[in-house]
């Protein structure tokens, strides 16, 4: 489709109402200053008029202009390179290799869901602003843009159109139910919710408190409105969170061709995004700590982009019952459904359990959190003391992160489990793996471990998989698994399900 | 990971050692000039003449460490190898830090020359990846020349990410 393509003629429209709203606002100022001060003034009829006239003139003007640059705009998509040319006297050429498109991405606002219009954002790396945003193209051309610029790289563009539209394997589709976006949202919250809900349990228990006896006279709330206050807040955060998750993953669907996955997404504004899937870098399932009580996770992926490393990291999708990844996985990541099933069969490698009491006892968590017992003992006497709670609570999330914490080697994928309020885990193919590093510090080499930090190409969100303080023979166990040339068989069997050929180092 | 057989074998050029301890004692420089600057305010102000030893013991100490023992300290635990198909490094004083990077990851090699570095014939690396960037602090200049073609030939070769 080597042919000039437009935008819809509608964009004349929005381009217009654009110029209008920048202009709207000074030319009816002065309008009003000018009638204002010449009231009274016999003229005012033929001054009236001239400003009409010339507000006429400047509407034209615009609209001349918004055709203009409507029919100067166009685009094509030439072999491998998608091309658009713009600028009414000065011209303005961007081509742009398909290698080097980092993302695309498809948007629909309400307005032009009505009108069936999208607008496609192109990303390349280095640079913030995209490089090309195409508005008001119809729904169709749009998705055709996406798809092609989300072609795999090895359909020259010698392949027609219709050959890639032939679906190399049979479609797979999954979306969300209502019920599900419900409690998706209801166990969205994090760190907040789960701070709230502390509150809200210190609170009741308060209640039961004797108050008066504990004599609190600088305490200007009454335990009531305490009480208030620390359920409204919760209520609040969760709403915020409910009414988050609703507008991002309202009629979330997806759908996978075996190449690629395609999701939809939005209440109001719908996204449409086509992720490579020989592209993905993780895959990650989160367990936050409101989903993980009833068996609930959430599936991200980190991806490259066509172009050189920068990553987009997405929601794959947002609430799967635990025994439904596996699943989910074979069917739309079978690659990554053989190493899991292997880490869930043979379990975890832990860190060893002289580790436990550094899980424990974190020097700076406990720093923190003591400091801030201590700050509420002496600020609130002796009421602020109950947040020497705080420091058990400390020691048992770092000994729920010691319990989760493993990995798993399943020929070229690692699993990696750890805690922080939630539960992740991530699985990584070894050639997605960047850089990896062991450190460790006097005391730990002393007490023979090791902490390793293993880093895919960075997205916006994910931070690098961290495994603390594992055994040292573990640790350059790791460091030998990157290091190891790539066997071939290894490879060609990565779909099936199988177990874990090296052995792990003897404990 | 400390056993002598595991670690990599390369060491910094010798000719780092020098370059860093000039570099070293010209922060020291500066640290004893800031302390002649502190007594002369100190005499200036008529303040206790003990400020002024306390000054000098602390500046001293410092430049000390500066140009001799950190260079020293860093130089003896820097260890790396350029391999066939990854890089690993390994340093830290107290913390002892292991990288290893794959070549094929390796999306560019800087080089980077200050004056001092220069004179000795030296480079500094920054080995940047999708991921971030390592950095060896003193190479050879054909050492590292090598690296960067190295690094050309497997982008070559090698599949996308």
């Amino acid at each position: 489709m080597c042919e000039p393509r437009r935008l819809h003629p509608i964009g004349i429209l929005f381009a217009f109402a654009r110029i209008a709203r920048q202009f709207a606002a000074p030319t009816l100022l002065a309008i009003l200053v000018s009638l204002i001060a010449r009231w009274g003034d016999p003229d005012v009829l033929r001054r009236t008029l001239v400003v009409l006239l010339a507000l006429l003139a400047i509407a034209s003007l615009g609209l001349a202009y918004a055709v203009a640059s409507w029919a100067r705009l166009t685009y094509c998509t030439c072999g491998n390179e998608l091309r658009v040319e713009r600028g009414i006297l000065l011209r303005k050429l961007t081509v742009l290799p398909r290698e080097r498109i980092q993302s695309i991405e498809l948007r629909q606002n309400v307005v032009e869901r009505l009108l069936g219009l999208a607008t496609v954002k192109v990303e390349t790396a280095g640079g913030r602003e995209p490089e090309v945003v195409l508005s008001t193209l119809t729904q169709h051309d749009a998705r055709t843009l996406q798809d092609w610029a989300c072609r795999a790289p090895e359909m020259a563009p010698e392949v027609p159109l219709a050959a890639v539209d032939q679906p190399a394997a049979p479609l797979q589709h999954a979306s969300l139910s209502r019920s599900d976006l419900a409690v998706a949202g209801l166990t969205a919250g994090r760190v907040g919710v789960a701070l709230s809900a502390l509150g809200t349990l210190v609170a009741m228990a308060s209640d039961l408190l004797p108050w008066e006896r504990l004599s609190l006279p600088t305490v200007p709330l009454g335990p009531s409105t305490v009480l208030l206050l620390l359920v409204l807040v919760p209520v609040l955060v969760w709403g915020l969170g409910l009414a988050g998750t609703v507008l991002a993953y309202a009629g979330f669907r997806l759908h996978s061709d075996g190449t690629r996955i395609v999701i939809e997404r939005g209440l109001f504004e719908r996204k449409r995004t086509v992720i490579p899937i020989e592209r993905i870098q993780a895959v990650s399932i989160d367990e936050g700590p409101l989903r993980q009580p009833w068996s609930l996770a959430q599936l991200s992926v980190e991806y490259a982009g066509y172009g050189t490393g920068a990553t987009e990291s997405t929601v794959l999708f947002p609430l799967l019952r635990r025994a439904e990844v596996m699943p989910f996985l074979e069917r739309f990541l079978p690659a990554f459904a053989g190493p899991l099933a292997a880490a869930e069969a043979d379990g975890l490698r832990r860190p060893p359990l002289r580790a436990r009491r550094r899980y424990a006892l974190r020097w700076e968590l406990l720093l923190v959190v003591g400091g801030l017992a201590v700050l509420a003992t002496v600020l609130r006497w002796p009421a602020g003391a109950f947040a020497v709670v705080l420091l058990p609570l400390a020691i048992g999330l770092g000994l729920a992160q010691y319990r989760d914490a493993g990995w798993y080697v399943a020929g070229d994928v690692l699993v990696v489990r750890w805690r922080t309020l939630g539960r992740h885990t991530a699985l990584v193919p070894r050639r997605c793996v960047q850089l990896i590093e062991a450190r460790a510090s006097l005391l730990l080499r002393r007490a023979g471990l090791a902490t390793v930090e293993l880093r895919v190409a960075t997205g916006s969100s994910w931070r690098p998989f961290r495994l603390r303080h594992l055994a040292e023979a573990d640790a350059r166990y790791l460091l030998d698994w990157v290091r190891r040339p790539r066997p071939r068989a290894a490879v060609e069997s990565q779909s099936a399900p199988h177990r874990e050929a090296t052995p792990h180092p003897a404990t | 990971m400390t056993s002598a057989g595991d670690a990599p074998s390369e060491r910094i050029d010798p000719r780092a050692l020098r370059a860093w301890r000039v570099r070293g004692a010209i922060e020291g420089g500066i640290v004893i000039a800031t302390a002649g600057l502190a007594s002369w305010l100190v005499v200036r102000f008529q303040l206790p003449w003990l400020l002024i030893v306390l000054v000098w013991v602390v500046a001293l100490v410092a430049a000390w460490v500066l140009a001799w023992l950190v260079p020293r300290i860093r130089w003896e635990r820097w260890r790396y190898r350029i391999g066939e198909r990854q890089i690993e490094l390994q340093r830290g004083v107290l913390v002892i830090t292991r990288t290893l990077i794959p070549l094929a990851r390796v999306q560019h090699v800087d080089t980077k020359q200050g004056p001092i570095l220069r004179f000795y014939g030296l480079a500094s690396v920054a080995i940047a990846t999708a991921a971030g960037t390592a950095e060896i602090p003193a190479l050879a200049v054909d050492e590292a020349q090598r690296l960067r073609d190295q690094i050309g030939q497997l982008a070559g070769v090698s599949e996308d990410v």
